[in-house]
């Protein structure tokens, strides 16, 4: 008997450590995926000597950007903050008619099945959730209230100015998809969403001057070993380096001009880059942060012109327009007509019920 | 550099002096005569002598790098002379429009009759109608001649082309179109291949949302446009393009212009996300009293 126990313990034991594997392979890995891979790849080369990162690569992943459960500083319950990322879509359902809200037909849309891969998508700190500030959570608290108020409450996504730096690279419903273009000296990525190409120079120039503020700051890369590492600096005030709605209470997390991002490819296999970053903003966050999500090669994957701009008038109008409504309350004529028709039916009911127990007396 | 190349650049030598021609010009109103009447319209210099510059691992000309056009099309593709802006009063000469002797081959744009009328009234009504206000995508071929850089990213199978305006960019597959175009797009959807040393790039797929300047130059879905970078130093690109438009032009029309090569050692894009600019003339009069536009 004692032996066959020993022996389920140490299965399980196996099967718990292979579980958790710090080990990035194939783009499993969770908790430290920059260790070195178990089975050293040699990637395709350029004509330079440079692994080839060449191709169309997808990201789709339903992983939650945080791990699901930590506390955080977004006031629930409001329309538009609850974060798809951290629950499953029958939690979301649930949450909503806990609510009093309406259900949606696309709750969440997307182009890959809805099943978490890793834990999360931020890895350090271990715990899987953003070491944001309190002045930083309060002041997006603010801005997420104001939203109808003007465009310039609505995130750098919506307003269709630009998905940020590291922003463009995390997981959404659709669209995830990159395409690198490589030339001994520069690396351009291009994302299909906002149609954002990042031409970023690999040729040891340096950093534009301080005195220029970009919304994705200015990128310049070099190679160490078979990584390449992308810094990217002179960002401005007005951008947001998380953007997307499955970031939950991080939707639109401003940057300061403090920002500064590196980021990692590593081509780990035929199949996959591995892309880590790390983000540091002391103005915003308490300590710096990571993020892991893997690229995976998809030959077959088209991209489409992401034309955002010039097709948002109708989300800003509507948007804008309805903030106005709302603002005329019980004066809006609309409302006061409704409800002075709904007054003088209830009056003339009641004027009918009397006078019909009138007669009847 | 290889031998390859020192041969190419003696025998270009060569060549230009046999034929007295100046190494590396840019044309200088010189037209190609094609028996148009009086002053031909300002053309590229007919490029005889062979390419000069560097070239990639693969034998073509190196076009990475950022360029810029240096003529007015982008006011008006047409010959005009100076105009001034929307607001002088407040502007004075600043946002005027340069006149230019055109870049348009035979000088008209060969409008059909109704088409024409409808030019005329995008023009009258410039600021209202043309999507650059709004900071809308700038189609083709007007993205070339935007004032404004843009960097070529050349590799054997794909060329990227990444305009400072708007982030605008297009990735060209150096390969025959397989397919007709699934969507209208703002871009269209172009395909490359190489003529020798000339770049040829063939668009089509447009939506009829874009211009072609901001004079009102317009078209519609059935736009095709055939682009050539005819590179013939390290500095100069002689492009051309032909504009094909059944329901709007009698027949096809073409546009050429030199393309600067940036050769500042600083040389690069810096973005021109003008979305900001347009948000207060598109949904400022649905902002919140008060609250910043």
């Amino acid at each position: 008997m004692a032996r066959r126990a020993l022996f389920v313990d140490v299965l399980a034991v196996v099967a718990v450590l292979a579980i958790a594997s710090p080990i990035a392979v194939e783009g499993q890995g969770a908790a430290a995926p920059s260790a070195a891979p178990a089975k050293r790849y040699t990637p395709p080369r350029t004509a330079d000597g440079r692994p080839d990162l060449q191709g169309m690569w997808t990201f789709w992943d339903d992983t939650p950007f945080e791990t699901p459960g930590v506390p955080t500083r977004r006031r629930d319950g409001d329309e538009g903050a609850v974060g798809s990322a951290d629950r499953t879509v029958a939690q979301l359902q649930a949450a909503r008619a806990a609510a009093g809200l309406p259900q949606e037909e696309n709750v969440f849309y997307a182009e890959g099945p809805l099943i978490p891969k890793r834990k999360s998508i931020v890895v350090e700190p271990a715990i899987g959730h953003v070491p944001l500030s309190g002045a930083a959570a309060q002041k997006n608290n603010e801005r997420q209230d104001h939203f109808r108020d003007s465009y310039r409450y609505l995130t750098p996504y919506m307003r269709c100015i630009t998905r940020g730096v590291p922003g463009g690279l995390f997981p959404t419903g659709v669209n995830n998809a990159v395409q690198f273009i490589q030339t001994p000296g520069t690396v351009a990525i291009v994302n299909e969403q906002i149609h954002e190409a990042r031409v970023i120079p690999v040729d040891g120039s340096r950093h534009l001057p301080q005195s220029i503020r970009l919304w994705t700051g200015d990128s310049r890369g070099h190679w160490e070993g078979d990584t390449l590492v992308v810094d990217t600096t002179n960002f401005n005030d007005k951008g947001a380096s998380v953007n997307h709605a499955q970031a939950g209470h991080l939707q639109g997390v401003g940057q300061s001009e403090a920002l500064h991002v590196v980021e990692r490819f590593t081509r780990v296999s035929d199949k996959t880059i591995n892309y880590e970053v790390t983000v540091e903003d002391p103005n915003i966050y308490t300590a710096p942060w990571k993020a892991f999500v893997p690229l995976t090669k998809n030959d077959s994957y088209k991209m489409f012109e992401y034309a955002c701009h010039e097709g948002n008038v109708y989300f800003m109008t509507n948007v804008l327009r309805a903030g106005r409504v709302q603002e005329k309350g019980p004066d809006n004529q609309a409302v006061s007509d409704s409800r002075r028709q709904a007054e003088e039916a209830a009056k003339a009911e009641l004027e009918a019920a009397k006078a019909k127990a009138q007669q009847g007396k | 550099m290889g031998k390859r190349v020192m041969t190419a650049l003696v025998a270009a030598a060569a060549l230009t002096a046999v034929l007295g021609l100046p190494a590396g010009s840019a044309g200088q109103g010189r037209g190609r005569g094609q028996g148009a009447a009086a002053p031909a319209p300002a053309t590229a210099p007919a490029a005889a002598a062979r390419y000069t510059g560097p070239r990639t691992a693969d034998g073509k000309p190196n076009l990475n790098g950022v360029w810029q056009v240096l003529s007015s099309a982008n006011w008006d593709l047409e010959p005009h002379n100076a105009r001034p802006s929307p607001n002088p009063a407040e502007m004075g000469a600043v946002l005027a429009a340069p006149g230019s002797a055109g870049v348009v081959e035979g000088n008209e744009i060969p409008y059909k009759p109704a088409a024409l009328a409808k030019k005329k009234q995008n023009a009258a009504n410039w600021l209202k109608l043309d999507p650059e206000v709004k900071c809308y995508m700038p189609g083709l071929p007007r993205a070339t001649y935007m004032p404004y850089p843009f960097q070529i990213i050349q590799t054997p199978t794909n060329i990227l082309f990444a305009y400072q305006y708007a982030t605008a960019n297009r990735v060209v597959p150096v390969g025959p179109r397989k397919e007709e175009p699934a969507v209208d797009t703002w871009m269209g959807e172009s395909f490359a291949r190489w003529e020798g040393d000339t770049l040829v790039v063939d668009a089509k797929g447009f939506n009829d949302q874009t211009w072609f300047d901001r004079a009102g130059d317009y078209h519609s879905t059935d736009l095709h446009v055939v682009e050539r970078y005819t590179p013939i130093d390290a500095h100069v690109i002689n492009y051309d393009a032909t504009i094909e438009d059944p329901q709007v032009f009698t027949r096809p029309w073409k546009i050429s212009m030199p393309i600067y090569r940036h050769v500042e050692n600083n040389a690069q894009l810096v973005e021109f996300r003008c979305v900001e600019f347009a948000e207060e003339l598109l949904y400022g009069n649905l902002v919140k009293p008060g609250a910043p536009k």
